[in-house]
């Protein structure tokens, strides 16, 4: 094939008018179109074939007449054909469909990708196409499906749905892990509600919450954007800012609580050494600062990874709307303002549901750092469930608290989700 | 040939393999007649003196009881794993647990009742009495006191040589240990006199030792009795050893590990401690064994007391009757005094640190020589109170009291204990059966 031109839309192209060539490999037929449909042909399809042959081949000029046009050129042979010039009906993707749905009828079809990826787009991809099976059959492609996702669903089955199913029967017991459990009803929720405890860790949850999104949401997308910017050493930034993420929570609890060491901490020698009157301060033994301490350390390991998250979004954002921007006149700043931030903005939505969930959850980090003290004023859900539930082994009243945490975890995330998906719409 | 070779091949073949199994099935009906026990508390092998010395003993007992193989498992008592491990029905059928979890443990149902055994027992009656008494609930013996530990002061020999005390005159009162620590709390040398962690655990052995009492059982009934004025001298004695003294450590929430840190880098002269971090100090930190000492408790205005404990051998109520039957042999070879005697000679040959508390408190091996010093502390050492609901009682006074006096100046320990103590009363001893 050298110039084949089928169709021109500009009216100064001289070519225009003049008759196409027709490609060597179409010359011989449809034959030659490596439409692998199906491997077994049936009469239906046969049937098919030839009436695309006698119209490809054998159709009648407008003006009438009957049987092969030989001597005919092929953009002649072209032109007769009816579907190329408005006469039939049925569209080839039509015409391949009903080929298809004869093929299902029939029960040949063995892979429908297959015979999608001929035509460029899926043919009704939300159309159960059974491959010649039931839609309940184990071998059918829907089913395929499910047998790829049974591992996964049976592991979440096994680790998080049996537990909570459990945890929510011993919720309503005292509990006694020899199976002597006394049913009570709601009281380990009632109890919960009446526990001023209870409700001080919620507060301190909360305040851990709204602290680590006011000092931690806004510094990873800063440093995204400065590191999608530098040109040199984009991997050396990365990896140091990934460290303490990296860095298992225990040893990097352990390391924060020396550096907040009242009398032996690196910060207090260098409050000092700034001025003798700036300390020592009890960061983890003030109560005042015992919360913001651990949130700064939280902080401190979750940037790196979430300015990760960001940075491979950016990845994504077309090159082209700077460009554009730029032509327009735009500086740094509406670029970051107009372009940048508004195509992190999906993004930003799932990490501060994650980064809310995480938070919420707390544990390691304060157990290691303060175990809830100075006089609970660091004491989150996690804790003073796991004191709960291992201090005093009450299990029945812990799991209640657990339960009431996925609630209120639960009904948080799915408004979230849904206030998310009104948005994109 | 060929043929003989490959036939006299194969017969040699059959003949390994059934040999192999004839014995491989006399091993299965032997280990079937064997009752396997499963024990916690193996020492780790990076203790290697420790695990030679354990796996001679089970050497012994399986050579004198034939019909038991012991299966050890490195692990000690921690309540969240033994919990989870007895739900799921894989808990070890002995294992040894703090005194002062018994009684949570025995409410659990998790515990058998050793009644029938204590009774026959030759040890029963040198068992220190009141360590004995902490295994009782509702009336019935719930474990065998193993080991035993007291708690002392601790002392850095060096440290009070280089200040100009005598190191064989550890304080011995109140006043001299406020005096001592302060002579040896250098501020900007980031030294501290005393090393004291705001817990109930200690705090009790100041009550003691000022004449009070942390509960009181009164016509069967238990009520505080941490809010008298013997409790609040010794909160107040506390009080003035950080405020007015100024010689504790400056994060007063410090963990005991973190203590012995301090310690052991000579950042604290003193501290509380049990005789059970010795080993560690000397094996994890490589500290000199003379360089520092250990001594009874200062004596309070009341006199000497320091609080006993120890681990308590325990026997799963859900294992069967034969595995029950041989762990008990186990605890009477284990704390038999023939035993105790054969450990505490293959320790002074393996050169292993030894203190009393590793031994059974029936034996005599607490008046060896080597123990003097302490023997005095032994003699006043009381156990902590033994009612129900007191577990809670102390996570409540260790939360807010105690940590109370530590970080607010203006802290009023009257008012503070006085306030607990109320609370006490109402949320926990008034909803508990009363003394066990």
């Amino acid at each position: 094939m050298t110039d084949y031109k089928p169709f021109s839309i500009y009216d100064d192209d001289e070519d225009k008018n003049k008759p196409v060539p027709i490609p060597d490999e179409l010359k011989e037929g449809p034959a030659n179109l490596n439409l692998e449909i199906e491997d077994v042909p049936s009469p239906e399809d046969e049937a098919t074939r030839r009436e695309l042959m006698r119209q490809f081949e054998g159709a009648p000029a407008p003006g009438g007449g009957s049987g092969p046009a030989k001597e005919k050129s092929p953009s002649a042979s072209m032109e007769n054909v009816p579907f190329l010039q408005g006469q039939s009906t049925e569209s080839v993707e039509d015409r391949a469909k009903s080929m298809i749905r004869k093929r299902q009828d029939s029960g040949k079809i063995r892979d429908r990708r297959k015979v999608a990826s001929i035509f460029d787009k899926p043919i009704e991809p939300d159309k159960s196409i059974a491959a010649g099976k039931a839609f309940w059959h184990p071998l059918s492609y829907r089913a395929q499906t499910f047998w790829f996702l049974l591992p996964a669903l049976l592991f979440f089955g096994l680790f998080y749905l049996y537990p909570m199913v459990q945890g929510f029967q011993i919720s309503l017991t005292h509990y006694s892990p020899l199976g002597m459990s006394e049913p009570v009803g709601w009281e380990n929720y009632q109890r919960a509600f009446q526990d001023s405890l209870f409700w001080q860790t919620v507060v301190n949850a909360a305040a851990f919450t709204l602290l680590s999104l006011a000092l931690g949401f806004w510094p990873p997308i800063l440093l995204a954007i400065l590191l999608n910017e530098i040109t040199y050493g984009k991997g050396l930034f990365k990896f140091l800012y990934l460290l303490p993420f990296v860095i298992p929570a225990v040893p990097a609890a352990n390391l924060w609580k020396w550096i907040f060491d009242e009398g032996f901490g690196v910060l207090n020698s260098i409050l000092q050494w700034v001025s003798p009157s700036l300390g020592p301060v009890g960061w983890l033994t003030d109560p005042r600062w015992a919360l913001i301490s651990i949130v700064l350390m939280f902080v401190w390991k979750n940037t790196g990874w979430f300015m990760l998250i960001y940075f491979a979004s950016l990845q994504n954002l077309p090159e082209e709307q700077y460009e554009a921007a730029e032509m327009d006149g735009a500086g740094v700043l509406k670029k970051v303002f107009h372009i940048t931030l508004p195509h992190l903005v999906p993004v930003m939505w799932i990490l501060s549901i994650i980064q809310v969930l995480t938070t919420f959850q707390i544990f390691t980090e304060v157990y290691v750092m303060t175990k809830g003290g100075p006089m609970h004023a660091t004491e989150v859900i996690g804790t003073y469930i796991y004191k709960t539930a291992f201090g005093s082994m009450d299990l029945g009243y812990a799991s209640a608290m657990a339960m009431l945490m996925f609630a209120v975890l639960f009904i948080f995330t799915m408004a979230r989700f849904l206030q998310l998906k009104r948005t994109s719409r | 040939m060929k043929k003989i070779f490959i036939l006299l091949l194969l017969a040699l073949l059959v003949f390994g393999l059934s040999q192999f199994l004839m014995r491989r099935n006399q091993k299965d009906l032997q280990d079937k007649t064997l009752v396997h026990l499963t024990l916690w508390n193996v020492p780790p092998k990076s203790l290697p003196l420790d695990r030679q010395l354990w796996e001679e003993t089970v050497q012994q007992f399986e050579s004198e009881n034939p019909g038991v193989k012991i299966e050890g498992v490195e692990r000690d008592y921690q309540p969240e794993e033994f919990i989870t491990v007895m739900a799921g029905g894989k808990g070890p059928d002995l294992v040894k647990v703090w005194v002062g979890a018994i009684q949570t443990l025995a409410n659990l149902g998790f515990l058998q009742s050793v009644d029938s055994q204590i009774q026959n027992w030759s040890q029963k009656d040198f068992i220190k009495p009141v360590l004995l008494e902490s295994t009782k609930v509702d009336g019935h013996f719930y474990g065998i006191p193993a080991d035993t530990y007291f708690l002392f002061l601790l002392y850095r020999k060096d440290l009070f040589t280089a200040a100009g005390l005598n190191p064989e005159t550890p304080p011995a009162t109140w006043d001299q240990l406020a005096e001592t620590a302060r002579i040896l709390t250098h501020r900007e040398k980031g030294q501290y006199g005393l090393g004291l962690v705001p817990k109930t655990w200690y705090f009790q052995d100041f009550v003691w030792q000022a004449g009070g009492e942390m509960t009181r059982v009164e016509n069967g009934k238990v009520r505080s009795a941490f809010f008298e004025p013997a409790a609040v001298q010794a909160l107040r004695f506390w009080k003035d050893l950080k405020w007015k003294y100024k010689v504790l450590q400056p994060d007063p929430l410090m963990t005991e590990a973190e203590l012995l840190h301090l310690f052991a880098l000579g950042k604290i002269a003193m501290t509380l401690g049990t005789e059970n971090l010795l080993p560690s100090l000397i094996t994890r930190y490589k500290i000199d064994p003379q360089s520092f000492g250990i001594a009874p408790l200062p004596a309070g205005p009341a006199g000497r007391a320091a609080h006993l404990g120890g681990d308590v051998y325990v026997i799963n109520a859900t294992s069967s009757d034969e595995k029950k039957a041989a762990a008990w042999k186990w605890i009477e070879f284990e704390l038999s005094p023939a035993n105790q005697l054969r450990k505490w000679v293959r320790m002074h040959q393996l050169k292993m640190f030894i203190f009393p508390g590793a031994f059974s408190s029936a034996t005599e091996i607490a008046n060896q020589p080597e123990f003097k010093m302490v023997k005095d502390a032994l003699e006043t050492a009381r156990v902590e109170p033994h009612v129900n609901g007191w577990p809670q009682v102390r996570d409540l006074l260790d939360e807010d009291p105690l940590q109370n006096i530590f970080l607010d100046q203006d802290a009023d320990p009257q008012q503070l204990l006085l306030t607990y103590a109320k609370e006490a009363d109402r949320n926990i001893f008034a909803k508990v059966k009363g003394a066990p």
